[in-house]
């Protein structure tokens, strides 16, 4: 008899969510067109993982105008079509894009709980306009979006870093500057790398080494020394 | 009573595609007035997963054979992670990660089970709850990872003949559809039934190379104990 009636038939999908600037301010100095390629590149590196070993899967979020949109569901990143380039215009509804993606991620049908855990990346020159402290507040502080990894890459060299290192929750990773061609591939490099090689810890804090001497000395501690080691 | 077992450890094709060593292990061996069966899962991107699951089953091995069936539930997993700990030599214990799954049984067929990080034990009278869905399925915890107590499932039961135990990493737990556990377990008991234990181990291995999930990546292991 074979085991495989007892197996799950669907893959184990890791969800990738762009969150990518489209507001007025990426129209100049060429910004627009190099979140363009960033997005185009990102996608066309994840088919290709996605054919070597985990399913990947993209979803895209737009933030330009008076709100965010959903411009792209998670899909099979193999099953993605050529993507239309996007244009920049209005206000830079940010904290709104942290929502939607808040949203996404608490959606436990879209993403289960046997899927690997979710990367965000936000692409911006990091300018927002709304109310972004309490759209990220929301995200960091939900049940799985506190867990999600993120990213963040600059577009532009007057990008605004504080923004992006306050979304940013890889230690080992920083704010990533998309100026020159060669960043974006660091950029890649080092997501390609937390998906398919790191393996996560229970809240984004963990995502460095431990410091085990910061855990409480209770009755539920073990006594051990495992820092020495 | 007696115990008939089976386990097998099979690389999952990501670690094959990435020329990495498979970073499960497995032991069943008899102890004084019973058995004991381990399996553990290294965490996937520790350099030393393999040998820190290879030296959880042993520490477990080592410590279980020298003490008492009724030793208290914290001092035996102090017991195991400290000599886990300590025959870790020159590596750090972050580099070693590793879930630990225990199952230990008397020969009156008193069960104690003790589980830290992904993975499922079950028997025929008992199946361990999902984990959390708030949680992913890559996000676990391990020996070299926590310290504390509670992060462990410590469960005793009492089991008749015919009963099985089962112990399996959550490349296959995670992938088995929901509540069918216990059948997946019974369905294996029979495939094998009459088979030598070489025959046996070449069909499971077959049969975890070839799983029905879709881009299915992770290793694989399983021990099944029928008590007889």
């Amino acid at each position: 008899m074979s085991l495989k009636k007892f197996a799950v038939a669907k893959a184990r999908a890791l969800p990738v969510i762009i969150l990518a600037d489209t507001s007025g301010s990426m129209s100049v100095n060429g910004k627009i067109a190099a979140l363009n390629e960033a997005v185009q590149n990102m996608v066309a590196t994840f088919k290709q993982e996605s054919a070597r070993q985990a399913e990947i899967q993209v979803g895209l979020i737009t933030f330009g105008g008076d709100s965010a949109e959903m411009h792209l569901p998670l899909a099979k990143a193999s099953e993605i079509e050529a993507m239309q380039p996007l244009d920049a215009f209005g206000r830079t509804p940010m904290g709104h894009a942290f929502e939607l993606a808040t949203e996404v991620l608490e959606d436990k049908e879209l993403i289960t709980s046997r899927d690997y855990r979710p990367v965000l990346i936000l692409l911006s020159d990091g300018i927002p306009t709304d109310s972004w402290q309490a759209g990220l507040e929301r995200l960091t502080t939900s049940e799985r979006g506190q867990k999600a990894s993120r990213f963040a890459m600059a577009i532009g060299a007057e990008a605004n870093i504080d923004v992006l290192e306050a979304f940013n929750n890889d230690l080992e990773a920083r704010v990533f500057k998309a100026n020159e061609a060669r960043d974006i591939h660091r950029f890649f490099r080092a997501v390609t790398m937390s998906v398919t090689a790191r393996s996560q810890s229970r809240t984004p804090n963990e995502l460095a080494p431990i410091n085990f001497d910061e855990l409480d000395h209770d009755d539920d501690d073990l006594g051990l020394d495992l820092e020495g080691l | 009573m007696s115990i008939c077992h089976l386990s097998v450890s099979v690389i999952g094709p990501g670690h094959l595609l990435n020329g990495q060593p498979n970073q499960d292990s497995v032991l069943v061996k008899r102890v004084p007035n019973g058995w004991l069966a381990v399996v553990c899962d290294g965490m996937g991107s520790k350099p030393h997963s393999d040998i820190g699951s290879r030296q959880a089953c042993r520490a477990a091995f080592d410590v279980i054979k020298t003490v008492d069936f009724n030793i208290e539930s914290k001092s035996l997993i102090k017991r195991i992670y400290q000599h886990w700990l300590d025959s870790l030599g020159n590596m750090t214990a972050n580099d070693a990660v590793t879930t630990c799954l225990i199952a230990w049984v008397s020969d009156s067929g008193e069960l104690r089970t003790f589980q830290i990080g992904d993975g499922l034990i079950l028997t025929s009278q008992q199946t361990t709850e999902r984990s959390d869905t708030n949680d992913f399925g890559n996000i676990t915890t391990g020996l070299g990872k926590s310290k504390q107590f509670s992060d462990w499932q410590v469960t005793k039961q009492q089991l008749k003949v015919g009963d099985v135990i089962a112990l399996m990493t959550d490349g296959i737990s995670e992938d088995i559809n929901q509540g069918m556990e216990l059948a997946f377990v019974n369905s294996i008991v029979e495939s094998t039934d009459g088979k030598s234990i070489r025959q046996a181990k070449a069909w499971l291995k077959n049969e975890f190379r070839n799983w029905g999930t879709p881009n299915h990546t992770d290793d694989k292991t399983l021990a099944i104990l029928v008590l007889s």
